[in-house]
């Protein structure tokens, strides 16, 4: 048995009761601080050098050495800006290992190749022409303790927080400080705090960053905050930027003039591609966004710019997300097609399971949410997107201009135009839950789009949209869930595939003629199947529905902003209003002209047994969707009983 | 009762011990040497000299004489750091003070102790040992 003695000198509880004696040797700005009980024999060697601990001094650059008393921390740095200089304090464990070097009040520390013990520099004071670079090759952690630092002369970096080191590093903004990092307008720095490997921010402080050149914050791999509060206060580039993948667990993030996107997380290794998701994210390049808990807030103005941008996929669990873009629409010559801003944008799928999102985009094409791949939406999500901008399409050549007709879209191929649609994903989307609500303005502005299928099955959505609320390229399911939509100028719900309703509620609200409440693709081929669930319709369904499992009844003859109640055979199922009121209604200036419905728009209703519907109910109680054009839940008194037709297959 | 005593006796030994280091002792080149009590001690090279300075005075040592420097906790370089080197009789006792045995010297001990800590005296020197 191979026995290994150490000795322990101040292990035990009772030794911090010690007078520690300390030998201070000081080289310039810098004290090396050797306690006594570790210092061992200090060789001289040929009356020009002194050896503690392995460090070796020029005695002719020593300028003083003392012996006190004070307490010495194994493994740290203490770095201490004052105007135009720094005072730096290193354990006498770690001398050995590092070389210092000071320019004013700019600071190096470089460790050695044989570091393997982890260092925690903290950083405190503060000067208006400062700099704080590190290197080496072991893992370090950095803590902000009240430091103020503006980098002027950009003299090792010009960053105001440099760690050149490709392990992880900590960054704790000590608990209750503020600091404040202004990075240097003449450096080449890739961020004002820049990182090359990996940060994890932790602790209850607060850092402000100024980002003069580029991004804010640079980590040239993986980023996690947890606990920490971030002011990007400006930024040339990215607020946040960083590969690997980005994880917020909780604190605080803030973004504010950012001159591209708020938060950018790409795959560093762009040849070797994704590693997909690993077991506690061990070695991941992925991408990804991951977002648990905390508070992002984010308005970015740039063309194009994205609040938060993932190369990978987004998965939020948590947190409240305030993200908001502005800027308008650019032409990518690249890749040859129109751009517009988003403020959630993933090159992968997007998953939200909870957490709350107010996102708003008010620019050209600007959208809520867009994503390459899927889109699915689950538990207590709480979605909520506002566009207003118009569309944005691009000539021939890429001269960008703004149309404010949905009809002059039909006129440019799909990469030469770019819609302010609320939601806008090129795979499938299924919507398991949460609630969504959807509101755009613009034209083009459809409110839920994939390019693929649509399925919901469960969850409540709500979309007011300029033009389709909600659109498919491929087939729709509706299985689940509440659906309140209305499309002001195309349909409420459109398929380009096969439309399928099999449950949940749908109140859909469609433009005149020609467009419809809910549409199927019949000149391609496809149809509208309705076999479960509820349904409202104001405005036609798609000709040749296929009906079952219930019955579908209508009325040509309906008025503007009365509670109606909704009927299964005798059970209430919900009370609604419509915006608007037949053509035959009559009465002031309803009828087909301004506040009422189209000449062959119809009250469409659907329901598992037989429908039936009173007007002019009185409605208590229960909960109001729709902007309180929908009650569920709630009770009824009143009211007549309105006549109404069966449906045909044949069509109306 | 006994045995509680003689542990606080031996944890206060190691604080003793293990809190002076009250001296600075250097050895010159040829072997002598000469402990300088550490309080208030400044030390300042001053062309070829090193200057000691404390609380009874300053003293200047030729840095070209000078072999080595190291703390000391009587003044004196016996027993110093060395206890684990020297080949002399040992205590050794748990951290409650009860004494596991003497033994000839510390390698002696460590092959008899299974791991833990422990408190080891040789009479003048009192120190913690890991066994690992």
């Amino acid at each position: 048995m191979r026995r290994i003695i150490g000795l322990v000198i101040s292990g035990l509880a009772f030794s911090g009761l010690l007078c520690a004696q300390t030998l201070n040797v000081q080289v310039g700005n810098v004290t090396y601080r050797f306690p006594a009980e570790q210092a061992g024999v200090m060789p001289f060697e040929n009356g020009t050098t002194l050896t503690v601990m392995g460090k070796e001094f020029a005695l002719t650059d020593i300028g003083n050495m003392y012996v006190d008393e004070t307490a010495v921390t194994d493994n740290s740095v203490q770095v201490v800006f004052s105007n135009d200089k720094t005072d730096v304090t290193v354990a006498g464990n770690i001398a050995k290992l590092l070389t210092v070097s000071q320019n004013g009040a700019h600071v190096k520390i470089a460790q050695s190749a044989d570091t393997d013990v982890e260092i925690t520099y903290t950083l405190s004071g503060s000067s208006a022409d400062g700099g704080f670079y590190t290197e080496g090759a072991y893992k370090a952690t950095v803590e902000l303790d009240n430091l103020s630092l503006t980098n002027v002369s950009a003299v090792y970096s010009g960053a105001a927080v440099h760690v050149q080191n490709g392990k992880r590093i900590k960054v704790k903004p000590l608990n209750g400080t503020t600091n404040t990092l202004v990075d240097a307008v003449s450096g080449t720095q890739k961020g004002c705090l820049y990182v090359k490997g990996h940060i994890e921010f932790a602790q209850k402080g607060t850092l402000n960053i100024t980002g003069n050149v580029k991004h804010g914050i640079k980590a040239g791999e993986y980023f996690t905050i947890k606990n920490s509060t971030i002011n990007i206060v400006s930024s040339v580039g990215d607020g946040i930027n960083c590969e690997q993948y980005f994880l917020m667990e909780s604190g605080t993030i803030a973004l504010n003039h950012v001159g591209d996107d708020g938060i950018q997380c790409d795959i560093e290794d762009t040849e070797a591609g994704s590693t997909g998701i690993t077991t506690d994210h061990e070695d991941e390049d992925t991408g990804n966004v991951y977002i648990s808990g905390g508070n992002v807030s984010c308005a970015v103005t740039a063309d194009a710019a994205k609040c938060i941008k993932s190369e990978g996929d987004m998965y939020i669990t948590g947190g409240t997300l305030t993200l908001s873009t502005s800027g308008g629409g650019v032409w990518d010559e690249t890749n040859v097609k129109t751009k517009a801003s988003s403020c959630i944008s993933a090159d992968g799928n997007i998953a939200i399971s909870g957490g709350t999102l107010n996102l708003t985009s008010t620019g050209a094409g600007g959208k809520g949410i867009s994503g390459d791949g899927t889109f699915t939406v689950s538990g207590e999500a709480e979605i909520t997107v506002t566009t207003s901008g118009q569309a944005v399409v691009a000539s021939s050549n890429g001269t960008l201009s703004i149309v404010s007709n949905s009809r002059t879209l039909d006129n440019y191929q799909s990469d030469y135009k770019c819609s302010p649609k609320g939601i806008k994903i090129d795979g499938d989307i299924i919507i398991d839950g949460g609630t969504i609500t959807v509101t755009t303005t613009g034209a083009g502005g459809e409110g839920i789009e994939s390019k693929n299928t649509l399925t919901v099955n469960g969850g409540h959505i709500t979309v007011n949209a300029f033009d389709d609320g909600i659109n498919s390229s491929s087939h729709m399911y509706i299985n689940g869930g509440y659906i309140f939509v209305k499309g002001s100028n195309n349909d409420a719900m459109d398929a380009n595939g096969n439309m399928y309703i099999k449950g949940g509620l749908v109140y859909a609200i469609g433009a005149t003629n020609p467009e419809v409440a809910l549409d199927a693709n019949t000149e391609g081929g496809y149809k509208l199947y309705i076999s479960g669930g509820t349904i409202i319709a104001v405005g036609n369904l798609e000709g040749g529905a296929q009906i079952s499992g219930g019955t579908c009844k209508y009325t040509t003859s309906w008025t503007a902003q009365s509670w109606y109640a909704l009927y299964n055979g005798s059970d209430l199922v919900a009370a609604f209003k419509t915006p608007t009121k037949s053509s035959s209604s009559g009465g002031g200036p309803g009828g087909g002209g301004p506040g009422g419905g189209g000449s062959s728009q119809k009250l469409v209703v659907y329901t598992s047994s037989t429908p039936a519907l009173k007007s002019g109910v009185t409605v208590a109680d229960g909960t109001e969707y729709f902007g309180g054009m929908a009650n569920i839940g709630c009770t009824v008194s009143g009211g007549s009983n309105v006549s109404l037709t069966n449906y045909s297959n044949n069509g109306w | 009762m006994k045995k509680l005593l003689f542990a606080m006796a031996v944890c206060c030994a190691v604080m003793v011990q293990a809190a002076a280091y009250s001296y600075l002792v250097f050895t010159n080149t040829g072997g002598t040497t000469t402990g300088f009590n550490v309080s208030n001690l400044t030390l300042t090279v001053n062309g070829s000299n090193l200057q000691v300075t404390n609380d009874e005075g300053t003293v200047n040592l030729v840095l070209t004489d000078l072999a080595s420097m190291q703390f000391s906790n009587d003044g004196s370089l016996e027993g110093i750091g060395n206890i684990l080197e020297a080949d002399k009789p040992i205590d050794i006792y748990t951290p409650l003070g009860a004494k596991m045995g003497h033994f000839n010297n510390l390698m002696e001990a460590v092959g008899s102790l299974d791991k833990g800590l422990y408190v080891i005296s040789n009479g003048s020197v009192t120190q913690k040992i890991v066994i690992q």
